[in-house]
């Protein structure tokens, strides 16, 4: 199945967001992720995808997070250990920054 | 000698470490807010004194600590980098150096590093004054007598561990993160929270943690700044981990310390504070690549100059050797085969020779250091404004003829300080700067190495020269040689023009001794002045010692070398009854001087009816060389002389032919001058 987040992905969405994707684990089907709509994002959402991986990665369920996370966001998804989930990926959301 | 001594090896890096801590000093005096330099020197001190006391030189970790105590103060801004400090620390340089040529407890010189470090007290007790402190350019740092705080770089470590309750007290971490990356240069490494289950995880939380390595000139307290409103005392750790400004590569290598050593957060800042160190320490050889002209890449090694000689002698025996072989193939039946070997091993010689030559070939930099402190020691006591200006550092040079030429120069460059360049008043007077330039040039030109040292002085007068000359019977009274040959006879024994003897120059002895010297290094050295404009002196210097290309000549039964430096071309003449030692003969509608050197040397053998005539250059001027016959091209592997040669100046060393025979080496220039005067002589 394929989920495509779009809009704020904030604490304020972050529950819901879980609930998005605990029910697509409870279906037991592999899940692609696509971040492209994502308008804002704080570390509660970066924090979820890591669990989300974790959870997923737990269950033996197939889960693809699409390296298509907006390039305004690319330096917080760096900041967070997600820096692959940007296009050109670890590149454009160097690290080490100035 | 040992193979390895370690303690030779210490006192080697050691003098490695002083020379550089001179040259940082040197460059701190133009330049003292630069605080890169400050902190080399410092590194210098550093690295004396660990290794001093790691190989048992107690009293040179002793000298040096306080030293070192003292940059590390000017590195952190504490204390000023005054004139006096400066002075100071040449003087501890020199100290040091001595104290690496005495026992380990420092026997005998340990009152003078008390006197040294009294003196160093006093300067740090005193109130600062006259001094610059480092972490701007100089000019930069005027603007501090306004009393605003000069501020450096420095590297901490932030761990920041976002409050359970951060959301809900509407903090936005990653904006804090942001925040902090802003301050400077940074590394940014996030740890995960623990793994649960997804339907236990709580996304209206923070779970994971940051490290941060932040190099920043704000400062600690605007590192604390950032977490003014979270910092529950729990939330943020921080803590300076090094001075100065990393390079790029060290911080995301200190990231990948911090990614790896998460858990241990007690010991985390001690290892990123080591690592720092570490790199500090191995900032100098970075650097050494870094001004290396071919950029990375490059290693380089200590090599033991004993072993050095051992193979560039074993090169010889293999020239030697490709030489017979070329020989045996004209005797040969398989004529292919062995001119396929010969030309093998030829190929195999020429790069091997060239591999082993390279081994002692040394950056002439290596003493522009040396040179440095002399023109600042001697240039202060003279009263005198100097400006040294050292180029063309890389230039490479066999590291005999480097040894050789230290003295030389120091010669040359103390006269260019003492005769050459005026006072700042007589300067002003005669409309110049009152810093005067003294200029030291290296580079290679054609297969030569020149250099060139020249100053913006008050020149050579060659009336006064010849006044000079003529006084003292180094020129006939009605002589007219002209201003070059007036030049010259500076470097005649005894000449001098100063009118004041001083313990620098000026005592009639001096440049005879640096034309010997550039003599016996089968160079040459020439000067050109200007009256009120300056002085220039000009080395020229082969590549190598060791081996020199040249034309295998034969009078008589003996065979000799002509440099192929002097070569210029070959003709012959028809052999004549009554013919002279030194005649004439014509080339390309010129006459030029021919000497026989069956004449000169008087050899009686049989004669050839046509001799071969070798023309040379000296000085500019072609000379014909009459011999019996030509052999050819030969590499000749210099060997030292003959006791019954060492008094004939014009062979400068001897070579073993490819049949085992020996040819000696002519020194054109000198054989010249010996034909010459052997003509005045006779006649």
């Amino acid at each position: 199945m394929r989920i495509e987040l779009d809009e704020d992905c904030t604490v304020a969405r972050a529950t819901a967001l879980k609930e998005r994707f605990l029910e697509a684990l409870r279906r037991g089907e592999a899940a692609e992720v696509s971040l492209r709509g994502v308008a804002q994002a704080d570390l509660s959402f970066f924090e979820l995808l890591h669990a989300v991986r974790h959870g997923f990665e737990r269950r033996g369920v197939g889960l693809v997070l699409l390296p298509d996370l907006p390039g305004h966001l690319a330096r917080a998804a760096g900041w967070t250990g997600l820096a692959e989930l940007c296009p050109g990926g670890a590149a454009a959301a160097k690290e080490v920054t100035r | 000698m040992k193979e390895h001594d370690p303690v030779q090896t210490f006192r080697e890096e050691v003098r490695e470490l002083l020379a550089d801590l001179e040259e940082a000093l040197l460059e701190l005096e133009n330049d003292p807010g630069n605080l890169e330099t400050v902190a080399r020197a410092f590194r210098d001190l550093h690295t004396i004194k660990g290794s001093g006391a790691m190989f048992g030189f107690v009293e040179i970790a002793r000298f040096t600590h306080d030293l070192e105590t003292a940059f590390d103060r000017v590195r952190s801004g504490e204390l000023p980098l005054s004139p006096d400090l400066l002075g100071l620390a040449l003087l501890a340089k020199d100290h040091i150096q001595a104290l690496l040529r005495v026992s380990q407890d420092g026997q005998g010189l340990t009152e003078t590093s008390d006197a040294l470090l009294e003196r160093l007290s006093g300067l740090l007790r005193a109130p600062p004054s006259g001094g610059t402190r480092p972490g701007r350019r100089a000019d930069a740092v005027e603007s501090g007598e306004n009393g605003e705080t000069v501020r450096r770089d420095a590297t901490y470590w932030v761990r920041y561990r976002p409050a359970p309750d951060a959301f809900l007290t509407g903090c936005d971490p990653l904006s804090l993160v942001e925040e902090l990356a802003g301050l400077g240069e940074s590394a940014v490494v996030y740890h995960q929270g623990e793994e649960m289950p997804l339907e236990e995880y709580d996304p209206e939380r923070p779970h994971g943690c940051w490290d941060v390595i932040l190099t920043t000139a704000e400062g600690e307290e605007a590192v604390r700044g950032v977490f003014l409103f979270v910092d529950d005392g729990e939330a943020v750790r921080l803590e300076k981990v090094g001075d100065g400004r990393p390079r790029k590569g060290d911080l995301e290598l200190l990231a990948a310390i911090a990614r790896d050593n998460a858990q241990d957060e007690a010991a985390l800042p001690g290892l990123l504070r080591g690592f720092l160190l570490e790199k500090l320490a191995m900032r100098r050889p970075d650097k050494a690549r870094e001004a290396s002209p071919a950029g990375g890449g490059e290693a380089s090694i200590r090599v033991d100059s004993g072993r050095l000689d051992r193979l560039v002698n074993m090169v010889g025996e293999m020239v030697i050797i490709q030489s017979r072989l070329s020989q045996a193939v004209n005797q040969a039946l398989d004529r292919a085969a062995l001119a396929q070997i010969a030309e093998d091993l030829e190929r195999l010689t020429d790069e091997m020779r060239d591999n082993a030559l390279g081994l002692r070939m040394l950056p002439i930099g290596t003493v522009y250091g040396n040179l440095r402190r002399l023109v600042r020691d001697v240039s202060t006591g003279l009263g005198k404004n100097v400006e040294f200006v050292a180029e063309g550092g890389d230039t490479e040079l066999d590291k005999t003829v480097i040894d050789r030429l230290k003295d030389p120069l120091v010669h040359i460059l103390r006269n260019s300080l003492d005769h050459g360049v005026e006072a700042p008043d007589g300067r002003r007077d005669a409309g110049k700067p009152e810093r005067g330039t003294v200029r030291l040039w290296a580079g290679h030109v054609g297969g030569e190495v020149v250099i060139r040292v020249s100053d913006d002085g008050r020149g050579i007068d060659p009336a006064k020269v010849k006044r000079k000359a003529q006084s003292v019977g180094l020129l006939a009274p009605d002589a007219e040689p002209d201003r070059k040959e007036i030049l010259n006879l500076i470097f005649e024994p005894g000449f001098s023009t100063a009118d004041k003897v001083s313990d620098l120059s000026g005592r009639g002895v001096g440049m005879d001794v640096v034309k010997r010297s550039i003599d016996a290094l089968r160079g040459t050295v020439d000067i050109d002045s200007e009256p009120g404009k300056g002085t220039a002196l000009t080395i020229r210097l082969p590549l190598t010692l060791a081996i020199i290309d040249g034309f295998c000549v034969v009078i008589g039964s003996g065979s000799y070398i002509v440099p192929l430096t002097a070569l210029r071309g070959f003709q012959e003449r028809p052999w004549e009854e009554r013919q002279k030692t030194v005649d004439i003969v014509e080339r390309m509608g010129r006459m030029l001087p021919c000497v026989s050197l069956r004449g000169l040397f008087g050899i009686t053998e049989d004669r050839p009816a046509y001799e071969r005539v070798v023309v040379a250059e000296v000085d500019g001027v072609e000379i014909g060389l009459a011999v019996d016959k030509v052999i050819g091209r030969q590499q000749a592997v210099i060997k030292s002389l003959d006791e019954m040669y060492k008094s004939v100046n014009f062979i400068s060393g001897t070579t073993i032919n490819g049949d085992g025979s020996i040819s000696l080496i002519l020194d054109i220039p000198r054989l010249v001058e010996f034909a010459a005067s052997s003509a005045a002589a006779a006649g």
